[in-house]
């Protein structure tokens, strides 16, 4: 298995995988073989269960390449894939994404241009437009184990005509990082497994997101009302005002918020903390297991305490 | 089989096995290897991948046997992960059930059926 090894290493120096990680995966097959050895596995049958470094390698290395490639790097790849001609200046938008990054963004174009980084599997996107509905979606997402991959995963970008107004926005993803910038939308929904989001400097009206371990970030951002349901996602809020109600529910995610303001908020978890400075808010309800609200302000008007059902939780008011 | 519908298949496997306990590499491999026809080749990228990804942690054990064996624990990021894959599978593999069952569930029914519609005498 020696000579396994020696081509194991020839093979991902050959691709410029760099040292310290070929270093590491010779360890790690190492180690694996003398497991094997251990297990008394003849010679003849370690060659059929380490298989063909080249293939190995190979694999290894298309991995590797979207692995350490920064945000930049990627969005140079970004490339023109479709345009449309709005036919007004409302639109509602589809986004029904496995793995896939989405960045949604208005810029000066009176065109809606859809960019992407080219892949081999860009014949499973579907991109329409009707004059009233952008849908991006992917074909396969009814056996995602298919394409499972995390490598696959490529990134999105929409951009808007400047003064666009999106009426629905509605995002169904697993993996998928989504960013919003500098959007109007009226009803905005959420539906994801493990995917992050930022939104930055976005006014919407009705809000609703779903999340089970992904974090959700605002910053600059105006809501009407906003329900958040995670399990052990975080949420952080910066300079962002709902004008109503803000309703989080988690079972283990925080929450943290900063120099922003709410008519309500009505905080329901079992163990998450929820942690506010400079949050201004007029009524306040808990019902938690172990979770606790505190909220420290510089401004000392009253807070209302409207509800407060916890067992070992409390609210503390500063 | 489709390498890449394989793949997904094995990540899948390699997902549920760690949902149980923490493994170190051989022992993921040769334990899959007894009920699947895989090799270290599909499942080593796999577990690089799912690491990378944060879905597993890894850390050292000193072995009395030799080298010292690199365990994968889940995170719970990668539990979720799991749960999110193993419904998908099962709604789809639910599905290909109901259209492949669709022609009958036993050989002589679906023999039975075949038969009479190429118009072949049962032998």
């Amino acid at each position: 298995m020696k000579k396994f090894l020696e081509d194991l290493r020839h093979e991902l120096e050959k691709r410029k995988v760099d040292s310290k990680t070929i270093d590491e995966i010779i360890a790690d097959h190492e180690e694996m073989i003398e497991n094997a050895v251990e297990e008394g596995v003849s010679e003849e049958d370690l060659e059929s269960k380490f298989g063909n470094p080249e293939q190995l390698a190979e694999e290894i290395f298309e991995d590797q390449a979207c692995e350490g490639e920064s945000e930049d790097e990627r969005d140079k790849k970004l490339v023109l894939w479709q345009e449309f001609n709005p036919e007004s200046n409302e639109i509602d938008i589809e986004t029904s994404i496995v793995n896939d990054d989405i960045e949604i963004i208005l810029a000066d174009t009176d065109k809606i241009q859809v960019y992407w980084i080219k892949n081999h599997h860009q014949e499973n996107y579907i991109l329409t437009y009707d004059g009233k509905t952008l849908t991006l979606s992917d074909k396969r997402k009814n056996f995602r184990f298919y394409i499972s991959n995390i490598r696959r995963n490529i990134k999105f970008r929409i951009v808007l005509p400047e003064g666009t107004m999106i009426n629905d926005f509605n995002h169904h993803g697993t993996n998928s990082d989504v960013v919003c910038r500098n959007l109007k939308i009226d009803q905005f929904k959420i539906n994801t497994t493990n995917g992050d989001f930022m939104i930055d400097n976005v006014t919407a009206g009705k809000t609703d997101w779903h999340s089970v371990n992904g974090d959700f970030k605002t910053r600059k951002s105006n809501f009407d009302s906003l329900v958040a349901n995670m399990v052990s996602g975080d949420i952080s809020m910066e300079n962002t005002t709902v004008k109503n109600d803000l309703e989080i529910g988690t079972v283990s995610g925080d929450v943290n918020i900063r120099n922003s303001q709410a008519r309500e908020l009505d905080y329901h978890t079992v163990s998450g903390d929820f942690s506010g400075r400079n949050f201004m808010v007029d009524e306040v309800s808990l019902r938690s297991v172990s979770g606790d609200i505190s909220i420290h302000n510089d401004d000392k008007r009253p807070i209302a305490i409207i509800k407060k059902k916890t067992v070992s939780g409390d609210i503390s008011i500063n | 089989m489709n390498a890449q519908f394989k793949r997904g298949i094995v990540e899948l496997c390699v997902l549920s096995q760690l949902v149980q306990k923490d493994m170190y590499g051989y022992e993921i491999i040769s334990d899959l290897a007894r009920s699947i026809d895989v090799n270290e080749n599909t499942i080593y990228p796999i577990l690089r991948r799912l690491t990378a990804e944060g879905y597993f942690d890894t850390y050292l054990v000193e072995s009395s046997e030799g080298a010292p064996r690199k365990y994968y624990k889940m995170t719970e990021r990668g539990f979720h992960y799991y749960l999110s894959l193993r419904e998908e599978w099962d709604a789809f593999i639910g599905g290909v059930y109901h259209i492949i069952n669709q022609g009958g569930k036993k050989n002589e029914e679906i023999f039975r059926r075949f038969a009479s519609r190429i118009g072949k005498k049962e032998s």
